[in-house]
């Protein structure tokens, strides 16, 4: 029994060593909680922000460790007090987030003197690019294009909260049914909106989709917006649920817990079936929403992406409560603008960054643009002439 | 840590062997059935309503023991038990409650554990201790549970390892205690056993990385047959 008792002590005594042999969970605090009276503090609030909050680890090539370890020991060397040692800051922080893959990331900045600068990655990056052009005004979609293309139309524009909105519809040659939207808000207009009713113009034109010989979304320049209008408009052209794409979130906080990947269905409210040759009409200033537009049309029998490859941006955004992750602020920061969720195309290749490739390319002309030649609409044109 | 781990069970094993040689030994063998919960060790931090929560599951082992005295056994249990969890993340949006997710994590395990078995008592009824270690090999994971990340989505998929993050091999301490009836021939048991996991779930992957371990509650009931006996 003494033999016993022994091995009892032996066996507790092992316990209790082993017991202390888990690492200890560090503790979270919110980005937005840390003090920021020092750039050590400004750059942990920031640098954990990412850790844990940032959707694209699994796909980013940024090494967030190696800015740990590069980067904090520069910060501690500033102080927060001096406008140029602010001004350093600022050009860190474009450093080290220069090569991130989201396509929808900026960070807003609160002091003085940076308080108006913004660090854009995606945009930095995509003006080196070759074949990089300006935004096609807006004003040549609600006055050239409709006076050069369109027989009958009507046209609405909206100063709101968001900036200006604009839209057009009508008929294009008389034989296809054009619609072009500058950004996908119109569902959050009171109704009588100008946009809205061209909006409504168009769902009425659709009801007559048999006079037509195809129809053409113009997306060229929309930044995205709310995804209910996307589901509006792609439901109303189909008769079958179709899979655009699937969506994931964080599920945890480590920067590779993510949810199952979830189908993004759209589901069609009635019988709307479009059996005409629909075109997505995109240009590299075509994000977010209008991708998932161009995803969603390229998944239909009878529709085809024209235009350029697309900016890139195809994760939608919440609050970061809603989903654990995406933007967050820090006592430094207005607002580190970044998805909270990732989207992988229904073709299985994440966009993200790249762009999403049309089925027919049509390169941006400036030249014919300005002699009253649009080749990318022309392009689109064609290819519902070639495909009827 | 793992090369100490593995060294303290190979000790145990070999400890108890070398004492074991003026009795008369038995080898049993048998099967035990049993049920687990399992609770992650871990942090969700300052995430609003997100919380990881207790999962059931199933066990089943092949129970070998080795008895050197009728007070004390070396026994191995290899089988394959369960070490589920669930993590629920909730949201208030305008007055509603919406469950954005609520994914159960089903995890099955290969698990060897090896302990010292101590009893005490009658010739018949003997209440025991098991104390020891387990290592462990996760075989497989799935994925279940609802979600509203889009729309309502219900799931129930195969989990696919990330091998930059999924660290699979899984080593713990443990202690049972239990009732156990012997006759000449065969042993019923039962017992409640505590599986301490001191293995991170995550290899290390980045830097101020929240580790996760399994604490998995195990209770079990099987029979053990005495088909050997050595000098």
């Amino acid at each position: 029994m003494n033999r016993l008792k022994i091995y009892i002590i032996l066996c507790l005594l092992t316990i209790i060593t082993f017991i202390s042999c888990r690492k200890n969970i560090p503790e979270m605090i919110p980005p937005e909680d840390y003090p920021g009276n020092d750039f050590s503090s400004v750059f942990e609030s920031f640098w954990t922000g990412m850790n844990h909050n940032y959707l694209f680890w699994d796909i980013d090539a940024t090494d967030w460790d190696h800015v740990y370890k590069h980067y904090k020991p520069l910060f501690n060397q500033l102080n927060i007090k001096n406008d140029d040692d602010i001004r350093k800051a600022y050009e860190y922080f474009k450093e080290m987030t220069a090569g991130l893959v989201d396509g929808h990331y900026a960070i807003y900045f609160k002091k003085s003197p940076i308080q108006n600068s913004t660090i854009r990655p995606s945009f930095s990056r995509k003006k080196m690019e070759k074949g990089y052009h300006n935004p096609i005004p807006l004003n040549y979609f609600t006055d050239k294009l409709p006076k050069l293309y369109l027989n009958d139309y009507k046209r609405g524009i909206s100063e709101t909260e968001y900036g200006k909105l604009a839209a057009v519809s009508g008929e294009l040659r008389g034989d296809i049914l054009y619609l072009y939207f500058s950004n996908f808000l119109f569902e959050q207009l009171a109704s009588g909106d100008p946009v809205l009713s061209v909006i409504d113009y168009f769902f009425n034109s659709l009801k007559n989709a048999k006079d037509f010989k195809g129809i053409i979304i113009d997306v060229r320049g929309n930044g995205g917006g709310n995804i209910a209008d996307l589901n509006k408009i792609l439901s109303s052209l189909i008769n079958d649920p179709i899979t655009i794409g699937y969506l994931r979130g964080k599920m945890g906080d480590g920067r590779l817990d993510y949810t199952p990947w979830t189908p993004y269905t759209i589901i069609p409210p009635s019988n709307a079936y479009i059996n005409l040759p629909i075109v997505a009409l995109v240009d590299l200033h075509s994000a977010s929403s209008s991708e998932l537009m161009a995803m969603g049309v390229s998944r239909l029998s009878n529709g085809y992406v024209v235009g350029e490859r697309t900016w890139g941006a195809q994760g939608p955004l919440a609050e970061n409560f809603i989903y654990n992750g995406g933007q967050f602020s820090t006592a430094f920061m207005e607002l580190v603008y970044t998805s909270s969720l990732m989207t992988k195309s229904a073709d299985g290749n994440i966009y993200e960054g790249v762009g999403f490739p049309p089925d027919v390319e049509a390169k941006y002309d400036e030249n014919l643009l300005n002699s009253d030649k649009d080749m990318q609409l022309e392009t689109a044109i064609q290819v519902i002439y070639d495909h009827k | 840590m793992r090369r100490y781990f593995l060294l303290f069970m190979i000790i145990i094993s070999l400890s108890l062997s070398a004492l074991g040689q003026t009795e008369k030994n038995k080898l049993y063998i048998g099967v035990a059935p049993g049920i687990t919960i399992n609770k992650l060790y871990s942090s969700t931090g300052y995430r609003k309503d997100t919380n990881y929560k207790n999962e059931s599951g199933f066990s089943f082992a092949i129970p070998l023991r080795y008895e050197f005295f009728h007070w004390l056994a070396v026994q191995a249990d290899p089988g394959l038990i369960s070490k589920n969890y669930k993590i629920v993340h909730n949201a208030y949006l305008d007055g509603n409650t919406y469950n954005i997710y609520n994914n159960a994590f089903i995890n099955k395990y290969l698990q060897l554990p090896v302990m010292a078995h101590l009893s005490i008592g009658g010739q018949k009824l003997r209440i025991f201790l098991n104390a020891g270690g387990f290592i462990g090999y996760q075989v497989g994971a799935r994925l279940e549970g609802v979600n509203i990340i889009i729309a309502y989505y219900r799931y129930d998929e195969k989990y696919e390892f990330d091998s930059r993050k999924d660290n699979r091999f899984e080593y713990g301490i443990l202690g049972g205690l239990g009732v156990k009836y012997n006759t000449k021939s065969w042993t019923l048991f039962a017992e409640g056993r505590f599986h301490y996991g001191l293995s991170d779930l995550q290899k290390d992957y980045m830097l101020h990385q929240i580790p996760r371990y399994n604490n998995t509650f195990l209770i079990q009931a099987g029979i053990l047959f005495n088909f050997f006996k050595s000098k």
